[in-house]
């Protein structure tokens, strides 16, 4: 009853502890009030259609988020991230803009400078001398030519930016009506006109070092010996990870790479006729070996205090490994025989395996996160002949850690 | 507050513990045998254990031969009595052993039902 019971109190204490912060993704940000005052606190990271209709603001973490439109504050950012502008889209652009707002959006600031890029929803605009529209691309132009039918794109936000562009030596000829290729272009041209960059872009490859402890129940089944004849063995573990992400793709997405070190006991018993005699056999098996697990993680709600999932394998290095079989023999007479041998036809395997993990993520400070997941792993086991396997092992764990 | 409940809940983890050895039960008593020596061809250095014992024990100790496996009739046997609970025994018998030859020993038990042999070592008499 003493692992239940600690293992009802870990779910306890983080159901407790994940249940009043799961109100979404709040990252370090600020607003600035229409009377410009700035307020430091965290912004809701939303989508890129809600950031421009609302923004979700709280000075604290724990504390309840206020909702703010476009006409209540001038402007919101996330720390060395995007910032929103609020600003009134002019009403001739009622029938280029789908569901046009009549009052005040956010903008999205992608490029300020000589010349301002924004987005709004899917559209982008360009800031000189106040805004202008850069036409969304119709998906296709068809003319029909006396042989067939030819595509033409559609040229007109080119022809929009080559028009601004076009003192600097540049083309958007080969710009996509995308984010990364308009603000790329914009930035280079506000540069060539002696202007600094002013947004600092996210970096592309992004590390995250963490410790990692948990406990571990392991039920091993095996061939020859009956389903229940292995008790669940637990254990400690305790381990080091590495999260790798490209937060300029996409920032919720990490490849991770664990190592930990675990130290596990087997016992079995099973009991058999073996030449008129009754076999009374336990089989015991001591193993250290260091796993390595590779797998993706995926946050579901955001980059912090969140849910996420994982999946992966996991590829083992044993360490020190031992079989033991002790054998009782009941012969006629009551006469008991042991016989104690290192296996017998058996022997110690590494294992692979293949694992889901789901767990959840907070953020204490700007550098450090929590974590606290269950894992199910699904693996070979360690013992079978020369050839070939003949266990399987199913592991389930509650895992800790810090992450830097 | 959330800090707090997370290293109680890391101390927690590592609080519980792993699983070790058990040793399963028997309705009679379960021996190993640990060491058998020569020592000159004259004693020998004997060592055994009952790691389980769930009922008296009424005689423990160790019997070898020179063919075949002893047992406590066909070979020689050195008595330690009667034993209560499991435990290490050991002792040093007089033995008369030919020089060269091979024998067989074990460690043994005894309840009022059963007879328990614990593994068998074989030696070279010196």
């Amino acid at each position: 009853m003493k692992y239940p019971f600690g293992i009802l109190v870990l779910l306890c204490l983080m159901h407790h502890n994940f249940d009043g912060s799961a109100q979404g993704d709040f990252r370090p940000g600020y607003i600035i009030r229409n009377n410009e005052d700035s307020i430091a606190g965290f912004v809701s990271y939303g989508t890129e259609k809600s950031n421009t209709r609302h923004c979700f603001f709280k000075e604290k973490k724990n504390v309840k988020y206020t909702s703010f439109t476009a006409g209540e504050i001038k402007r919101y950012g996330f720390i060395n991230d995007k910032t929103y502008v609020s600003m009134t889209l002019p009403h001739e652009w009622a029938g280029e803009i789908d569901e046009f707002p009549q009052e005040k959006v956010f903008l999205k600031s992608l490029v300020t400078g000589p010349l301002g890029l924004y987005r709004y929803q899917k559209y982008y605009l360009l800031e000189k001398n106040g805004l202008i529209l850069l036409p969304f691309p119709t998906d296709i132009m068809i003319e029909t030519e006396s042989d067939g039918r030819a595509i033409k794109l559609d040229r007109r936000y080119i022809d929009v930016i080559n028009s601004f562009i076009e003192n600097a030596q540049l083309s958007a000829n080969k710009a996509a009506y995308s984010e990364d290729d308009l603000t790329y272009l914009i930035e280079k041209y506000n540069v060539s006109q002696g202007h600094r960059r002013s947004i600092k872009s996210k970096p592309a490859i992004a590390l995250g070092l963490g410790v990692t402890a948990g406990y571990v129940t392991s039920k091993l089944t095996m061939d020859y010996f009956d389903k229940g004849a292995f008790e669940p063995s637990s254990t400690i573990v305790g381990g080091v990870s590495l999260n790798i992400s490209s937060p300029k793709v996409y920032d919720r997405l990490f490849f991770s790479v664990e190592g930990w070190y675990e130290k596990i006991f087997y016992q079995g018993y099973t009991e058999y006729q073996h030449t008129g005699d009754l076999v009374r056999q336990d089989m015991l098996i001591d193993i250290s070996f260091f796993k390595t697990t590779l797998g993706l993680k995926y946050h579901l709600l955001g980059l912090h205090n969140t849910p996420y999932i994982k999946a992966g394998i996991a590829v083992y290095f044993l360490g020190n490994t031992s079989l033991t079989i002790n054998k009782e023999s009941q012969q006629f007479g009551n006469v008991i025989v042991t016989d104690t041998d290192p296996g017998e036809n058996f022997q110690i395997r590494r294992p692979a395996g293949y694992w889901f993990a789901a767990g959840y993520d907070k953020n204490i400070s700007r550098a450090i996160n929590l974590f606290g997941e269950f894992r199910i792993e699904k693996n070979n086991g360690f013992v079978g002949t020369a050839v070939q396997s003949a266990s399987s092992a199913t592991d389930l764990s509650f895992l800790l850690g810090v992450r830097f | 507050m959330s800090r707090f409940i997370f290293i109680i809940a890391f101390l927690l983890v590592l609080s519980v513990g792993c699983t070790e050895e058990e040793v399963t039960s028997r309705e009679y008593p379960r021996v190993h045998t640990l060491e058998i020596m020569p020592a000159g061809n004259t004693s020998l250095k004997l060592k055994g254990e009952i790691f389980f014992s769930s009922v008296p024990i009424a005689d423990h100790g160790f019997v070898w031969t020179e063919v075949g496996f002893p047992t406590v009739t066909n070979g020689a046997k050195f008595s330690l009595g009667p034993k209560e609970g499991a435990g290490i025994f050991e002792t040093t018998a007089a033995a008369t052993l030919k020089s060269g030859k091979t024998y067989a020993a074990r460690a043994y038990a005894q309840s009022a039902e059963y007879t328990v042999y614990g593994e068998l070592f074989e030696f070279i008499a010196p």
